[in-house]
């Protein structure tokens, strides 16, 4: 797990650190700088699996960007001898109590080439180092490739070194989108279990159904995915020709099968085409949550996308359970901007952890810890609630903008 | 980046809120800072009973009133303090003639119009103040807090900074700008090609030069140095406050 994630000189992050729990949940206005703080990881992430070419970004979610707009542009006092200061590259690191792994990548302005070179690594397990790497270095190794990547076949498979490599090098940014969870717009970013933009969730479903007899954690994450749709008496997966589909919508082979619990027999069943978004968007996290397959570390921009607020709640109190009883360790990084998520949360446990992200006057983006304390739990018994505090302001870090 | 100061504003307008922070970018020389613009909470659904009458001075009103209730009957209760460095609530000096009843606001404590002769106009401004602490639930100011009462309103400020040697502003006697009823109106008299018009966009192009004429208003404006000194003395007791790590912000006055 990653418990310090340091970003430098991307973006609106001219320097941000964070100290990251299991659950992390980022909130704060449009433009504060959520999605920077995920693609700034993202690229980490590609940097810690040897290269960082814009394929490699967008496989994880990233959006490629020119250098110049990668590199922050904050103005800088001049140099000494009156040029011009500009950072000349991005940095990353994140680590933990045991291993850390850091890099700074460079691309000129001007004729930016394919892929970053790497100016700066470092993976180290406690003090000591395994790779190590500055402009310096003789012979010059291949600067657009990462040293780490290469020594890391040669490391146990229980070396905490190599699992935080892992960790990074598994990481994936998913922005679903209701066109590709109903199945009738193309997923650009396929994996396994659900594409980027939540695509092949109705295999990733039947597998995670299919599951349940295994795994008692799976069974009950599938039960509660259900409870968060009211409406809906059972779901599962079905060959788009086996159920009431329009012509028009069935771009896939497979589609979600839902069970009205209202309708009559026969005329109670509709896939994912025809259902509330609020389901699939529950169904996708329940997916992530659950799967064997899903990545050990990841992150989910707008989690709130498509869901009424109470469900938003619910769903993201349910969402923690999920993560923090999963038998194999996850970590999962939010974006929201619905306050009622923020109601969802149990603050209290160490491990689920909220942040607001905002701008300074200068416009560089500070991110900050909501921790509660007494007079929070207070105003709890006084009727308030942290998504009231928040939207009137009082908890910081960028209300919407207004 | 350090840790920025975290400055929470309650303000009438857009354009008081950008003076009040050429303001502090003057006093804080710069020193990255992050503001919060404080709201009360409306509906338009509710027309004026909702508070759909924009910010202006109701809405500081409303704010203070909600936020006071949040905070347990005082605004120093409020979890705001927990997450900002300074608040500043902000009210012109020019509300102490207004009455209630013209702002759409039942109140049983009719502490509206409290205006007193000027000059000086730190006499107005001292009664508006207790009037905003009442509002606030509290009788002195909060440790963290500062009170922003330019007189008559912000314009003289402006007028200050951007015109200080205007011959159609040229004031005599001793009261200057501070106790002029209409200083608004005074920038609306200026040539076309100079004149500085009360919107969010013409004031943030004017920013800078209102912040590097920071020390010269304080020179012509009594209210505009009590506004420094204030936020430096609370300024000292946030740092204070920050490394010492406490929650709420207790009661007692930083100054009179």
């Amino acid at each position: 797990m990653i418990t310090k994630l340091t970003i430098e000189s991307f973006k609106s992050l001219e320097k941000v650190t964070v100290e990251l729990g299991h659950i992390n949940v980022f909130i704060g206005a449009n433009g504060s700088g959520k999605s920077n703080l995920l693609e700034g990881l993202g690229i980490l992430s590609a940097a810690a699996n040897g290269k960082v070419t814009d394929q490699d970004l967008l496989q994880r979610g990233v959006r490629p960007g020119v250098p110049a707009l990668y590199k922050s542009a904050f103005p800088m006092p001049p140099a000494a001898d009156g040029s011009q200061r500009m950072p000349s590259h991005i940095f990353f690191a994140a680590g933990n109590t045991q291993a850390e792994y850091q890099v700074s990548l460079n691309n000129p302005l001007r004729d930016p080439r394919p892929a970053w070179r790497y100016k700066h690594e470092l993976w180290e397990r406690g003090s000591r180092r395994l790779v190590g790497r500055s402009p310096n270095l003789r012979p010059l190794p291949n600067p657009e490739q990462g040293l780490a990547a290469l020594l890391a076949v040669k490391l146990s498979p229980d070396d905490p070194a190599l699992r935080l490599l892992k960790e990074l090098q598994g990481y994936v940014i998913f922005s679903p989108s209701t066109g590709v969870l109903r199945g009738i717009a193309p997923e650009t970013q396929p994996r396994n279990p659900v594409g980027l933009s939540g695509g092949q969730l109705p295999l990733a479903i039947q597998q995670t159904l299919h599951a349940r007899s295994k795994s008692p954690h799976v069974n009950k994450v599938c039960q509660e995915a259900l409870s968060l749709i009211d409406w809906a008496k059972s779901y599962g997966w079905a060959p788009a020709g086996s159920i009431p589909l329009s012509p028009a919508a069935a771009g896939s082979p497979n589609v979600i099968r839902f069970t009205d619990r209202y309708m009559i027999k026969d005329r109670n069943i509709l896939s994912g085409y025809d259902a509330s978004e609020g389901a699939l968007y529950v169904l996708f996290l329940a997916v992530l949550a659950a799967h064997e397959q899903s990545p050990t570390l990841c992150a989910v921009d707008n989690a709130d996308h498509g869901l009424n607020p109470r469900l938003a709640c619910s769903l993201m109190k349910k969402l923690c359970g999920w993560y923090l009883e999963s038998p194999q360790p996850k970590q999962l990084l939010l974006t929201t901007h619905n306050p009622l998520v923020l109601d969802g949360l149990p603050l209290q446990d160490e491990r689920v952890r909220l942040f607001t992200v905002s701008r300074t006057e200068t416009g560089r983006t500070s991110v900050r810890r909501v921790t509660i304390d007494e007079s929070l739990v207070k105003k709890a018994q006084d009727g308030w609630t942290l998504s009231r505090l928040w939207v009137m302001g009082h908890l910081g870090g960028g209300v919407p903008n207004v | 980046m350090s840790e920025p100061l975290r400055i929470a504003l309650a303000v009438e307008g857009d354009t008081d809120l950008i003076v009040i922070k050429a303001a502090i970018a003057s006093l804080l020389l710069g020193r990255e800072v992050e503001f919060t613009t404080l709201q009360p909470e409306h509906s338009l659904a509710f027309g004026i009973l909702g508070g759909d009458t924009g910010m202006g001075w109701s809405g500081v009103y409303r704010w203070c009133r909600q936020t006071a209730s949040e905070g347990g009957g005082r605004v120093s209760g409020s979890a705001l303090f927990k997450f900002h460095d300074i608040l500043i609530v902000h009210i012109d000096g020019d509300v102490a003639g207004m009455t209630y009843e013209s702002a759409n606001i039942e109140e049983t404590i009719l502490d509206l119009p409290c205006k007193q002769p000027c000059p000086p106009a730190s006499a107005t401004a001292a009664e508006l103040r207790k009037v905003v602490l009442r509002w606030m639930g509290e009788n002195a100011t909060p440790v963290r807090c500062v009170l922003c009462t330019p007189c008559m309103n912000m314009e003289a400020w402006v007028i200050i900074a951007l015109f200080p040697t205007n011959s159609i502003f040229q004031r005599k006697g001793p009261e200057g700008w501070e106790c002029h009823e209409n200083p608004e109106g005074q920038l609306g008299q200026l040539p076309v090609s100079v004149r500085i018009r009360k919107t969010k966009s013409h004031y943030e192009g004017r920013k800078t030069e209102i912040a590097a004429a920071w020390p010269s208003v304080c020179a012509a404006s009594s209210e505009a140095r009590r506004f420094s000194t204030d936020f430096h003395t609370v300024h000292g007791v946030a740092h204070a406050t920050k490394t010492s790590a406490t929650g709420g912000a207790p009661t007692s006055a930083p100054s009179p």
